[in-house]
């Protein structure tokens, strides 16, 4: 390997690897190169496989519910009872309305309290605070769900039932306040990175006017990052319907649409719940198996659509920000 | 490149790393008239050159970065390379090696021969070419890393071991005028060290490849003027062994350390002679124009 | 706009974003700190000899010279009071009485059949005592204590015969002598009123003190032992003391409860002493101590969940959280090392990002019901593994679930490696491949690191994937990786509303959650401390 620099008559400069090989000369290295890199996109490709599998094995087995009942009642029949032998009847709309019901109260008080949060942290703190608070968050996200559920069920249920008289702890209000908790993380994340994307000289330039603190928030700022709050918002609201060992502990499980409507007392069930419960005492291959993987479809297009819009919002959000993110 | 060195070329045995193969000898065209220098200079001439640009340019896209250079670089020389910024000169010395690949979108034209071969030749081995043409760079990257795996880092890709590994590390440390600050520290981070501390350790860990040719890009820049003469210093002593291109903005330093230096402007080659001509006699205006600081 | 009300406004914006705060911070430390102190609680307790007494025959722990000797001075007190209630179980419920005094006079009959005696003593002796029989069972089986009280009159002379003395017989007169005692302060008639708070009451003295001395050892473990915990101790000393009756608050009203000393509900009989006994001596009968249980992270549980731990739950998480990581750290890896190094803009890549996107936002249940199409029925079932939940089923889904996470995490880690150091690593030959994996992997390593300890903590914390796919509530250890197992999200889920023995143990309830809970905050802290401290490091470089 060393490089004898005599023969000085027969060649410039001992060089002593050749600097031209082709392919055939250079299996090895050619070799890496290429397979490495098929391999390296082979593995790559796992995701792409992945979501492919999930969406294929999912419709797979929803689909003989389908084609055995067809859409028209799932989504619009109120009576979920799979179980009821030789009457099964497999109406969805209780278990939409049930996640939906919840979502909503969720982000009902979810939203104002984590975009205020997320104000504070990005305009109204010193850096150090905001360093010291964002742990905080991020360890409320970290929490898992059977924890908040398990608070669900043991501390805040008999709570509602004891100190406030009411008939039952398990209930929509309940889901709703604890998926609120653990919706507010996401959502004060991404609304405050676009809220801090904004930059500096877009408050300076507000401040400069005379504005207040909140005009300039409410005014300026919010509307400029609107993109971004919007998709944490989504974002929240994906969690919110996503999840699963909360409600199934907390909602108390009645397929019921309450009466009146806004009534967040009374028990609900999600679909999360539905499928979560249900799915351990069903044969395989019944119809009340497929019809359960019929109600995991229809979540996992909800989150697929959700999924799209906050790509495109935060899209919109990094384009209008001028890449400041 | 020609048909016959293409020929001479695919009859090569493959690379044996025991053997070492000889490399390809340049059957330099005598007649080299493109060359817009004057050819009354030294021994530096006689020896075919190892680098030859021939109508190179570089284009990022539409923009070019190079245009039309056409110079010969003599082996065991020192070539400066000096010129306003944004001349392309970093941009041609990084064609070298072919550091720029990494920037995408780029086209050459022309060709830009290292030891005969044209480095843009689409079969050229680039690990080979960048282990036999090493580079410094303006602002020290050493890795983060203990000096001793520094040093070491391109030999090991070669599969060097052991003591032949530790004694390759102290000669090149030596040669980098390094060994005797650090002898004691060779498992500190290399970090650690001082800005002009790391940038001869850069050199050393060039040098350990053993190249054939050095580029150094702006290799002072970054540095106080004491860090700046050691490295001079030791520039001096290294030419006698590598062929060193220099890139440079200082020009008093290309007119201390170089035989011949290039004067780039806006991505055209001016001027190309030996280095006391170029600052006492410069044939061009603009080179007159630069060396006496008009502009720049 | 009045300047007035700007800023009045401004002050209540203010206002309401540092309550938000407030709210949030509040939620956090209302939320956690029951759970973690609670289940504090059942590591470190007040535990009573009871406590000691199960861990040395259930799990083998401890000095068993000295927890006997701690039962014995335990029972020297607790003497005092069985006696007081079996004496006045024995006069409400004669039947035992009886039959023992039937009992004792055929033993005297045996007796004197193998004593030499004359054949007319024999006789006699044999006709008195089965006088003194059947006046002791009238006795036993009267509801008039005038009666009671005479036929025992009647027996007791006869306790100087001497043709009777040490023989069987004798005992005829303890018999009698200690019912007299017993019902002298009882009124008769009212013995079936006693009948069902006397069986409270024993079953609350069961319940903190474990089953008395005479007592066959029950079946079900938790019966063995009297109260373990000191808490558990107060409520049933607690349920001892007062009696819980359900009455009318008045027309229409529902009922509410209403607590009633039992020293009143028992004034007057044999058993009011034992009321304040037992009060003024819990102490000395149960012995409480403070406990470090740390075994109960290694122990398995007995009886469902009321003793012992939470070891093989906390194995069943480690499993299937690490072997989800080995899936797809790798994976994970090398996507992120493509896309960062070679993936170009194209069309593919954005695919490839929508499609990693697509995963992170999958729900959770869904990746179980996936879990269970795929791996468990489909996938694992053709590569030779039983059918069924197992372990392997779930990580792998898990990994599914952790692999957007690490790419992410990854990804970024990659991208932030300065490119001086690849530019120096290409400069000095080595391939591109060389150069990711000795310069770039090596000085992203922090980073990688830090995505996976999330991805882990994420992955110990989701119950919805391994539902259908590894999870069970109850089950043994799993001795290999085609068996399902317990967890600690699992269990957790399953002690706070399936398990209703549960229940009656809720300081292993939050127990469970605090484990799983502790466990994910520590990987948590550690990421964030990690992560500052990467920061701090390209900062200060």
């Amino acid at each position: 390997m060393s490089t004898q620099l005599a023969d000085s008559d027969t060649q410039t400069a001992g060089f002593t690897r050749p600097l031209l090989l082709t392919p055939a000369q250079d299996r090895g290295g050619w070799l890496m190169g290429h397979a490495g890199l098929a391999a390296l996109m082979l593995v790559t490709a796992t995701s792409v496989v992945a979501v492919g599998l999930i969406f294929v094995f999912i419709i797979r087995e929803a689909w003989p519910f389908f084609q055995a009942q067809g859409f028209g009642e799932a989504v619009s029949g109120t009576d979920w009872s799979p179980e009821a032998q030789g009457q099964e009847r497999f109406g969805m709309l209780a278990l939409i309305f049930g996640s939906l019901y919840v979502t909503a109260g969720a982000l009902a008080i979810a939203v104002p309290v984590g975009i205020l949060t997320a104000v504070l942290l990005s305009d109204m703190v010193s850096f150090r605070v905001r360093q010291g608070v964002k742990p905080i968050i991020e360890i409320l996200a970290a929490i898992p769900s059977v924890a908040y559920g398990f608070f669900a069920v043991l501390v805040l249920a008999p709570l509602m039932q004891e100190r406030f008289g009411l008939h039952t702890g398990a209930n929509a209000l309940n889901s709703a306040i604890m998926l609120a908790v653990m919706a507010v993380p996401t959502i004060v994340s991404v609304a405050e990175d676009s809220l801090w994307a904004c930059g500096r000289e877009l408050r300076e330039a507000s401040y400069a006017c005379g504005a207040t603190r909140a005009e300039t928030l409410l005014k300026i700022v919010i509307p400029a990052a609107h993109n971004g709050i919007i998709a944490a918002i989504v974002l929240g609201m994906m969690r919110a319907i996503g999840e699963t060992m909360l409600v199934w502990m907390a909602s108390g499980n009645a397929c019921q649409i309450p009466h009146p409507w806004y009534d967040l007392t009374q028990s609900v069930r999600t679909m999360t719940a539905t499928v979560a419960g249900e799915m351990g005492e069903t044969p395989k291959g019944s119809t009340h198996y497929h019809a359960l993987f019929a109600v995991g479809l229809m979540l996992l297009t909800f989150s697929l659509v959700l999924n799209l819009l906050t790509e495109y919002l935060l899209h919109r959000a990094r384009r209008s920000s001028g890449g400041h993110a | 490149m020609t048909m016959d060195q293409a020929e001479i070329l695919a009859v090569i045995e493959p690379p044996n790393r025991a053997r070492g193969v000889k490399a390809m000898i340049t059957v330099g065209d005598k007649n080299h008239a493109r060359n817009n220098i004057s050819t009354n200079s030294g021994s530096v001439e006689t020896q075919p050159p190892i680098i030859r640009a021939q109508n190179f340019h570089l284009y990022y896209g539409a923009k070019a970065g190079v245009k039309d250079i056409t110079m010969d670089i003599a082996l065991r020389s020192v070539t400066a390379i000096i010129g306003p910024s944004g001349c392309g000169k970093s941009t041609f010395l990084r064609s070298i090696n072919r550091m720029n690949d990494l920037i995408p979108h780029i086209r050459t034209e022309g060709a830009l021969n290292v030891n005969g071969i044209n480095v843009y030749d689409g079969r050229v081995n680039l690990v080979n070419l960048r282990q036999q043409v090493g580079m410094v760079f303006q602002k020290p990257n050493p890795f983060p890393k203990s000096i001793y795996d520094n040093v070491a880092y391109g030999p090991r890709l070669q599969g060097v071991r052991g003591r032949t590994l530790d004694g390759l590390v102290e000669d090149c440390l030596r040669n980098a005028a390094l060994w005797d600050e650090v002898k004691d520290t060779l498992s500190k981070s290399a970090l650690a060290l001082s800005g002009g501390q790391q940038q001869r350790l850069c050199i050393a860990r060039a040098l350990a490849t053993r190249p054939q040719v050095l580029l150094m890009d702006e290799p002072c820049s970054a540095l106080d003027p004491i860090a700046t003469a050691k490295i001079e210093e030791l520039i001096g002593t290294l030419k006698d062994t590598y062929t060193i291109v220099i890139v440079t903005h200082n020009m008093q330093q290309a007119a201390r350390v170089s035989d011949r230096t290039a004067f780039f402007c806006l991505g055209e080659l001016i001027e190309y002679d030996d280095t006391r001509l170029i600052f006492t006699k410069p044939v061009k205006r603009q080179t007159e124009d630069y060396v006496t600081g008009r502009f720049g | 706009m009045n300047i007035l009300v700007r800023k009045w406004t401004d002050k209540v914006f203010t206002l309401l974003a540092v309550l938000s705060v407030v709210l949030v911070v509040g939620a956090l430390v209302g939320i956690l700190l029951p759970m973690m102190w609670r289940g504090g609680g059942a590591v470190v307790f007040r535990g009573t000899v009871e406590f000691r007494r199960m861990q040395l025959e259930q799990f083998g722990r401890g000095d068993s010279a000295a927890v006997q000797a701690e039962v014995d001075q335990a029972y020297k007190v607790r003497q005092r009071a069985y006696e007081i209630l079996a004496d006045f179980a024995a006069g409400l419920d004669t039947s035992d009485l009886q039959t023992h005094v039937r009992q004792l006079h055929r033993e005297f009959g045996e007796q004197l059949s193998n004593r030499d005696l004359p054949q007319g003593q024999a006789a006699e002796l044999k006709k008195l005592s089965k006088e003194l029989r059947d006046i002791l069972l009238s006795a036993l089986e009267t509801d008039s204590k005038d009666q009671a009280m005479e036929a025992l009159d009647a027996v007791l002379p006869h306790a100087q015969d001497p043709g009777l003395k040490d023989t069987a017989a004798s005992a005829f007169f303890d018999v009698a002598r200690k019912y007299k005692k017993t019902i002298a302060s009882m009124d008769l008639k009212r013995r079936s009123e006693f009948a069902q708070p006397l069986k409270e009451v024993r079953d609350s003295v069961r319940n903190l003190l474990g089953p008395s001395p005479g007592e066959s050892v029950p079946a079900v473990t938790m019966q063995q032992y009297g109260a373990t915990r000191w808490d558990q101790a107060t409520e049933h000393l607690d349920n001892l003391l007062f009696a819980e009756t359900w009455v009318s608050a008045g027309d229409g009203k529902s009922l509410v409860k209403k607590r009633t000393p039992r020293e009143e509900q028992f004034a007057g009989t044999a058993l009011a002493e034992l009321f304040p006994y037992v009060r003024n001596n819990v102490r000395p009968m149960l012995r409480p101590q403070w406990t470090f249980y740390w075994q109960y992270f290694l122990d398995d549980n007995k009886s469902g969940h009321y003793f012992g731990g939470v070891g093989p739950e906390i194995i069943g998480t480690l499993a299937i959280t690490v072997l989800a990581i080995l899936f797809a750290l790798p994976l994970g890896v090398a996507a992120a090392g493509y896309l960062v190094e070679c993936a170009g803009d194209t069309i593919a890549t954005r695919v490839l990002r929508m499609c990693i996107n697509t995963l992170a936002g999958v729900p959770s249940i869904v990746f179980g019901l996936f879990g269970l199409a795929f791996f468990v029925v489909y996938l694992l079932p053709r590569l030779g593994m039983p059918e069924g939940s197992s372990i392997v089923a779930g990580a792998l889904t898990l990994a599914l679930l952790v692999l957007p996470v690490i790419i992410r995490a990854s990804e970024e880690a990659i991208r932030t490696v300065p490119r001086a150091y690849k530019e120096a690593s290409l400069a000095l030959g080595a391939s591109r491949f060389g150069c990711f994996m000795t310069v770039t992997l090596p000085s992203a390593m922090p980073g990688i690191l830090t995505g996976l300890i999330l991805s882990m903590s994420r992955a110990a914390g989701e119950t919805a994937p391994i539902l259908f796919t590894a999870g069970v509530a109850m089950g043994p250890i799993p001795t290999s990786l085609s068996q399902p197992t317990r967890t600690l999200s699992y269990s957790s889920y399953d002690m706070a509303v399936g398990d209703k023995m549960a229940m009656l143990a809720p300081h292993n309830q939050f127990g469970m959650i605090m484990t799983l809970v502790a466990i994910v905050l520590l990987l948590n802290i550690v990421a964030i401390v990690l992560r500052s401290r990467i920061s701090k490091k390209l900062r200060g470089h």
